[in-house]
């Protein structure tokens, strides 16, 4: 009770001190809260893409009948080859029939290549819906010299980590039509077991994977790296309200030093006033956090509200940090707490 | 007992030495009211410091109930501020935020006790100042601060109660009626040491000290 008596009549001392540790918490708390949706929203956006397909990219020249003994000896029954290269605007892509059972982009119309245009290696091609519109709508693509016959127009693509199917022309297997730059790539599903081959066959640095778990390892990793960056910037903000308040403490205990003489003449022991005023800017740090910590969920829910972004206040998760941040207010304040308890009775009734 | 033996004390300042206190030595029963009177700047304040506690001399022995005050460590100094002596100030000495029942507590609370507002109120009725409890200091004029400050120290059950110049900001009749609470508060057992300039207040004292240039003259 007397301590709110006091934090009411030196409220004058405290305001500007409850602002500045509001502001401080309003901004760790936000950044805490923003950055963790961000790289939910962003793992999320990756793990809607639904798929665990690896990408395997081997770099310089590799026999074109390697992938198959891979495949058959880590039983790998859906996987493709992808060897591509940039003809005109277009990407013109060496692929089997299994590409469309792994990425499913979906039709337009027609279909997509099949085991007989693999086997007669025939002059057909499946494009994307921009690469159609580049060539007139027409029935053929030529590529090189050598005519296609299109057989099925791709769906304009959604996300899709991998392949932009929208300027690619899908030709058979077969054909290797490119006259410079080749890139070979692979894409395989259930091949987890065949990573220590890879290194074997291709050394270290000779081949890249990539999948969905590695690249959510990989956003996990930079979403939490920037969230750190963030949240040190908003923790300068925090040393510096807290730096103003310590100040202010200091200056306050010389200003009341008539009250800690009285409190001393009545039996306090430096004990009791260095609790005391421990406690008080505890409490001020506190009515700041807990100030900040009402603007976060306000300003959190006005954005859901407004459709910019879907943000959820976890509190439970953001516990470890509001205990962190009141453990800092509650340290800062110990040294102005320690300065009054020393206050001598003498100094402080000389200056009443 | 209170005994001091040979007490100096002086204040460094800048470019001079300034000797408050300058080889008291004087006794002050149990029970008793005794006056300090001297010109201003003759060390009845140091002198009352050093009685309080709040102030230590340079040289001398302070004993009370024949143990070295001089000797204490801060634990033992604020268990004698707890229990021992306590202090009535000019200038009241009321905490302003506290009202006058939150005020006599506060040497209550670190005593570790309890009192309730009709014990408190039985307290203020001996002051002259039952019905003030809810009232703010701001509230009360200079003579119901200063029963208040004496409500406080009455409750605080110490055995040594020393006033520095309690009717100094008071008119004559409240000045007056101050003296006679002091002088009741023998009754409860208590010793009363009082500085004052008003000769007439300090004849109301069992003994009166008289103090010139850090000397006991009388």
């Amino acid at each position: 009770m007397w301590l709110v008596r006091e934090l009411l009549f030196h409220r004058k001392q405290h305001y500007l001190n409850v602002v500045a540790n509001a502001m401080a918490v309003f901004l760790v708390l936000i950044v805490s809260v923003l950055s963790d949706s961000l790289a939910h929203g962003i793992s999320d956006e990756i793990g809607s893409l639904g798929l665990d397909v690896t990408m395997l990219q081997v770099y310089g020249e590799v026999n074109d009948y390697w992938f198959e003994d891979f495949c058959s000896e880590f039983d790998i029954t859906k996987a493709t080859p992808y060897y591509s290269f940039r003809y005109e605007e277009l990407s013109v892509v060496s692929c089997n029939d299994k590409l469309y059972e792994l990425f499913e982009p979906g039709l337009l119309k027609g279909r997509f290549l099949n085991e007989t245009d693999l086997r007669n290696n025939d002059n057909v091609a499946v494009v994307g819906s921009e690469a159609y519109e580049k060539n007139d709508r027409k029935d053929t693509v030529e590529i090189n010299g050598v005519e296609f016959r299109i057989i099925g127009v791709l769906n304009r693509s959604e996300n899709n980590l991998f392949i932009d199917y929208d300027k690619s022309v899908f030709i058979p297997v077969g054909y290797d039509l490119s006259t410079g730059v080749r890139n070979h790539s692979y894409y395989y599903v259930d091949g987890r077991y065949a990573e220590p081959y890879l290194e074997d066959a291709f050394g270290e640095n000779g081949y890249m994977l990539i999948n969905q778990s590695s690249l959510l390892k990989t956003t996990g990793q930079m979403s939490d790296l920037v969230r750190k960056v963030l949240l040190f910037i908003a923790s300068v903000s925090l040393a510096v309200s807290l730096t103003g308040m310590i100040n202010s403490m200091l200056a306050g205990i010389k200003e009341r030093s008539y009250e800690i003489g009285i409190k001393k003449v009545m039996g306090a022991s430096a004990l009791d006033i260095y609790c005391e005023f421990a406690l008080e800017s505890f409490t001020v740090f506190n009515i700041g956090l807990v100030i900040g910590l009402i603007l976060v969920t306000l300003i959190c829910r006005l954005i859901t509200s407004a459709g910019i972004m879907d943000i959820c206040v976890d509190y439970m998760e953001n516990l470890r940090l509001l205990f962190r941040l009141s453990l800092a207010g509650f340290v800062c304040g110990l040294y102005p707490a320690w300065r009054a308890g020393r206050i001598s009775i003498m100094d402080a009734i000389r200056k009443v | 007992m209170i005994k001091l033996v040979d007490i100096c004390r002086t204040y460094h300042l800048k470019n001079q030495d300034v000797k408050a206190l300058d080889g008291i030595s004087l006794e002050i029963p149990d029970g008793s009211l005794t006056a300090i009177t001297g010109h201003s700047g003759c060390g009845k304040t140091t002198l009352l410091n050093i009685i309080a506690g709040y102030d230590r001399p340079d040289s001398g022995l302070y004993l009370y109930d024949g143990r070295l005050v001089n000797d204490y460590d801060e634990r033992q100094m604020t268990d004698f501020y707890r229990h021992e002596v306590s202090m009535i100030f000019q200038e009241f000495h009321l905490l302003p935020y506290l009202n006058v029942y939150e005020n006599i507590r506060l040497p209550l609370h670190y005593q570790k006790r309890r009192m309730n507002n009709k014990e408190i109120d039985a307290v203020l009725g001996q002051v002259g100042l039952r019905g003030y409890g809810r009232f703010c200091p701001h509230q009360l004029s200079g003579g119901q601060k200063q029963r208040a400050a004496l409500a406080r120290t009455l409750v605080g059950e110490v055995r040594v109660v020393l006033a520095d110049e309690p009717t100094g900001a008071l008119d004559r009749e409240n000045a007056y009626n101050i003296v006679k609470l002091l002088k009741g508060m023998k009754e409860y057992g208590m010793t009363v040491v009082l500085v004052t300039h008003d000769e007439d207040i300090a004849m109301m004292a069992d003994r009166i000290i008289t103090l010139e240039n850090g000397h006991v003259v009388s």
